[in-house]
Order: C-alpha cells, then sequence, then structure tokens
C-alpha cells in the first residue's frame, strides 16, 4: 500500500509541469557502468522558486545535479532548461546558458587566490569592466573574502570556502543556481547563515536548486520539495507539507 | 676552480635543456595525470623538422626553430587527439601504454622515413665568439642557450599566473570537473597544454643540437627520460618545479662526468638515475612537491 502511494506521487508530479517551467527533467535514467544511479525521474522548477531535493546518502542528488551540469550523460530521459533540451550540451557551455552549479565539497581552486577563484566564476565574461564591479558587488555581499582576497583559497575555513563557492557561481550571473549540499561539515550556526544567502540569492532573482541531507534545513527554505530515494523520486510537496509528512518526520527529521 | 666554474656552466647548459623538455613532461601530468612517454620522441620531431628547416629550405636559424615550434606543437595536439583523448576516462596503465606505443610509432615512423643513419645538424655557431675562463673557453653559444632558456621560461611562468587561460590551466591541472562548472574548456585547455609542451620540447631540441649536433631516431630518447627524471625530482605536475629539477639535475650530471675518472665514464648516466631512485626512495612528491593527500 504504501509502495503504491509512492507511485501515484511521482505520476502525479510529472503530470503538472507546469509551461513556465524554467527546468524540467524527464524520465531521467543515469548510470555509473552497470550501476543504475537514477532510475527514471521527473521534477520541474519553475522561475524564482527554491526548490529542495533531500534524501539520504546515495540516493543520487549529486547525480541528478552533474546529469543536469553536463558532468554525466544522462542513458535515458530528457533535461529542458527554458524549453530546450541540454542533455548533449558539454558542461561548459551550460553555465553560458546561465545554469551555474555549486558543487558537492566546495571545490575551491586551492592554489589560487580568493579574488582568482572568483574571477574563475566570469571566465565566460569578456567584460573586464563589468567583471570587476561583479567582484566589488561579491565583496560587498562577503566581507569576509574581501579580508582575503589575496590569500590562497586553501587557507580559508569551511564556512569561508563554502560562500567563495557560492561568490564563485553567481560570478557568472546565473539565472539557475544548483547548490549541492552546501551546508556540508558545517556548524549549525554557519549553516543558518548559508540558509540566509540562499534567500538572499532567491530573493534577487535566481531560480535555485537545492540538494540536502540537511532536511530541515533544506525544507524550511523550499517552495517546493522532493523526497528522493535510491535513484526514484517518492515524495513531493510544497516545503511546509513535506516539514509536516509523517513519512519524512520519521525517515529524514529524526521522528 | 676554472675546471669546476667550466663544468657548472655546461651543466646549467644541458640544465635548461632538461627543464624545457621536463616542462612538457609535467604540465601534461598535471592536467591529464598521464606520463607522456612519447614527448622525448616529440623532441626529436623537433629536431628533424629544425634540420630540414635549416638545411633543405635554407631558412635562417631562428625562422627554423619557429617551424620546428609550430610543427612540433601540432603533432603534440594531433598525438592527443588520437590516441589519448579517446583513453581520458580509462585507466592511468591503458593510456601510459599507448604513451609507449606512441614513442616506438614516432621512432620507427622516423626511421623509415629518414633512415637510421644519423644526420650532421649544420653549424650555426661557428663565427660565435668564445669566452675565456681563466685558461679554458667556452662558447658563448652556451650562454645564449641558457639565457633563451631561462627567457621562455620566464615567459611560461607569466603566462601561467597572470592571465584567464593560464590561470584555466592551473584551475584545469587542479579540479577538472569544477573547471567545467566554470565554462572552462577542457579540450581546449589540453590541447593548448600538448601545444606548448611540443613546442617547449622543440625548442629544447635546437639547444642540444648546438652542442650535441647528431639527428637520429632514437636521440629523444635519453634526453626524454633524464627530463622525466628532472621532473620527478622537482615533483611531477609542479611548473616551478621542473625548472628547478632541470636546472639540478643538469649540474649532478655535468659534475658526474667532469669528476668520475674517465676509466668509469659508462657510470655518470647511472648517477643521473641514482638521483631517481633516491627521490623516490626520500620524497617521492619531489622537491616543491607537497605530500599526497590521502582521500578519505
Amino acid at each position: 500500500m504504501f509502495f503504491k502511494a509512492k507511485q501515484s506521487d511521482a505520476a502525479a508530479l510529472s503530470a503538472m509541469v507546469p509551461d513556465s517551467a524554467i527546468l524540467e527533467v524527464k524520465d531521467l535514467s543515469v548510470y555509473y557502468g552497470a550501476i543504475h544511479a537514477l532510475k527514471g525521474i521527473s521534477f520541474y522548477v519553475r522561475p524564482g522558486e527554491i526548490v529542495s531535493l533531500i534524501g539520504s546518502n546515495g540516493a543520487g542528488k549529486t547525480t541528478t545535479l552533474q546529469t543536469i551540469s553536463g558532468l554525466l550523460t544522462p542513458r535515458e530521459g530528457e533535461i529542458l532548461y527554458r524549453g530546450k533540451v541540454i542533455n548533449k550540451v558539454p558542461s561548459h557551455k551550460i553555465l553560458q546558458m546561465g545554469l551555474a552549479q555549486v558543487p558537492e565539497g566546495r571545490r575551491m581552486f586551492t592554489q589560487i587566490s580568493v579574488e582568482d577563484n572568483l574571477l574563475m566564476g566570469a571566465y565566460c565574461n569578456h567584460n573586464k569592466r563589468q567583471v570587476d564591479e561583479d567582484v566589488q558587488r561579491m565583496y560587498a555581499q562577503f566581507p569576509r573574502l574581501k579580508d582575503r582576497r589575496a590569500q590562497k583559497a586553501g587557507t580559508l575555513s569551511g564556512g569561508e570556502q563554502q560562500m567563495l563557492a557560492i561568490a564563485r557561481a553567481l560570478m557568472s550571473h546565473p539565472q539557475l543556481l544548483l547548490l549541492d549540499e552546501p551546508s556540508m561539515g558545517l556548524s549549525p550556526v554557519l549553516t543558518k547563515e548559508i540558509m540566509h544567502i540562499i534567500q538572499r540569492v532567491a530573493s534577487e532573482g535566481t531560480t535555485v536548486l537545492l540538494v540536502e541531507q540537511n532536511a530541515s534545513m533544506a525544507l524550511s527554505l523550499a517552495d517546493r520539495a522532493y523526497v528522493m530515494e535510491t535513484g526514484r523520486l517518492t515524495i513531493s510537496g510544497s516545503g511546509s507539507e513535506l516539514l509536516h509528512d509523517p513519512r519524512v518526520i520519521k525517515a529524514y527529521l529524526g521522528g | 676552480m676554472t675546471y669546476f666554474i667550466t663544468q657548472f656552466i655546461n651543466g646549467l647548459q644541458i640544465g635548461a635543456i632538461y627543464a624545457l623538455i621536463a616542462l612538457g613532461y609535467t604540465m601534461v601530468y598535471g592536467i591529464i595525470k598521464l606520463i607522456n612517454f612519447a614527448h622525448g620522441d616529440l623532441m626529436m620531431v623537433g629536431a628533424y623538422i629544425a634540420f630540414f628547416a635549416l638545411s633543405d629550405w635554407g631558412l635562417p636559424i631562428y625562422l627554423a626553430a619557429a617551424v620546428s615550434m609550430v610543427g612540433t606543437a601540432i603533432l603534440g595536439v594531433v598525438i592527443d587527439r588520437i590516441a589519448y583523448k579517446p583513453l581520458r576516462d580509462a585507466s592511468r596503465l591503458s593510456a601510459l601504454i599507448t604513451a609507449i606505443a606512441v614513442s616506438l610509432l614516432l621512432q620507427n615512423a622516423c626511421m623509415l622515413l629518414f633512415s637510421s643513419s644519423p644526420r650532421r645538424f649544420p653549424t650555426v655557431t661557428a663565427n660565435l665568439p668564445t669566452i675565456s675562463i681563466g685558461n679554458s673557453t667556452v662558447n658563448v653559444i652556451v650562454f645564449i642557450s641558457i639565457a633563451l632558456a631561462v627567457a621562455l621560461m620566464m615567459i611560461l611562468n607569466l603566462f601561467v599566473n597572470k592571465t584567464r587561460i593560464g590561470k584555466a590551466m592551473l584551475a584545469v591541472s587542479e579540479d577538472m570537473r569544477a573547471a567545467q562548472l566554470m565554462g572552462i574548456n577542457v579540450d581546449f585547455i589540453v590541447s593548448l597544454t600538448f601545444a606548448i609542451g611540443s613546442a617547449l620540447a622543440a625548442f629544447a631540441a635546437i639547444l642540444y643540437l648546438f652542442s650535441y649536433p647528431q639527428i637520429e631516431p632514437y636521440m629523444g630518447a635519453m634526453p626524454g627520460i633524464k627530463a622525466f627524471i628532472a621532473a620527478v625530482l622537482g615533483g611531477i605536475g609542479i611548473i616551478p618545479g621542473a625548472m628547478v629539477g632541470g636546472f639540478l639535475l643538469g649540474i649532478i650530471e655535468s659534475m658526474a662526468k667532469a669528476y668520475i675518472p674517465s676509466a668509469f665514464s659508462q657510470i655518470t648516466d647511472a648517477v643521473v638515475f641514482l638521483v631517481l631512485i633516491l627521490v623516490l626512495l626520500i620524497k617521492p612528491s619531489g622537491l616543491m612537491g607537497k605530500p599526497e593527500k590521502v582521500k578519505v
């Protein structure tokens, strides 16, 4: 019975994709060799939303984001960004379409300076004046990065690195920002700070797709959310619905 | 003392050559984690191109050098595209074996095309003055070679550390996937790395020919392997490491040649390999390398 409910949820969700979706994922299947990592997932993100994907380690959340960013190629299914199929677009071109990712584990370029990391985020922008302005804008938003601008990124603390990773992604003026486990390894205080940053980014007009193991954080931020279990999306709803869903509470909120 | 100084200068000269070749090994390794064992043979091809440009087309030496560098750069990029790129996601051993195959292919292709009999590189330095140090003399070409090599390395350093594309190379070498997420075209960066490394090898070939003016299909093997040792000595994947390692190895080799009695002259090459063994025993990450981080 429980299983059936999950199935109908998933079916309902793919049936009601609005025309206005900025991102639409349809029946996406991804394999690592023989391992079936994503088993036909479908979801969408509307412009201006914060959408969260929650789930435990190994559920396929990172795989989903990597496939959207073009780092992995799906075996089946489609990814539509602003109505265009982007399955076959190489990853370096996906950024230029307005889709940036803050990868899991921050992935700083540790050997170059904080400022050079920001400049890497604007690699595709050839307008030097605008890039300089963007760097200043990031320093205004993240004053701690300004203090450490000349330091190598590897010397930053975990929280500072996460801020730099977000700032670096924002340097490309994304319309859709994918965030992979931004709270990983951070203290509750820093997690709160990152939450405020995500809220601010969204309020400034960037659409956010957030992947998190920290379900309470991800659900309280989200307009809508999906639960992912072993390569499938099993539950969906608004953030507050899922916060009160007994299945979610039991499995992810320590209820 | 004079003897020591002249040997030291000779060491700097051969060291500059090793450093230039080592840069190609280390840059390619930094980006795609491949020991390109065909790199020494690219130097050999560069030598042939320079030879034909000089003697058959009658170009002046600086133009011959330019033609050789461009030709070798193109060959390096083509080799990567055809032989290495399809194996980018394969195991490192597969790529390594392919590199050895490419090395044999280049040697044998050149033997077929140009025969195995050595050719003599035209003397372009005959009219150059010599500088006397005490009671021995050093041809001014030695100093010119060292200066040119150092200038080229300084340009490379500026390019890598100061330009947008150069920083992108550093970014790709640290984290290819994160670099892709920045919109960096990794394929382009890899090709550029092969082009720069191969051009430096061609330049090294010409400096080498000034002192050892013989060209044959196997001439790349020994300098190639020694430059590889220089790259490991400095810390493979680290650009300043290749420069330091190259000069250091050149000086060590030159001193071994100078102070080991001629009856044992065969042993000087062994000294260079002893350096490799010592590095691997004492500090496998090289002089400028940080100990490998263990990924949890």
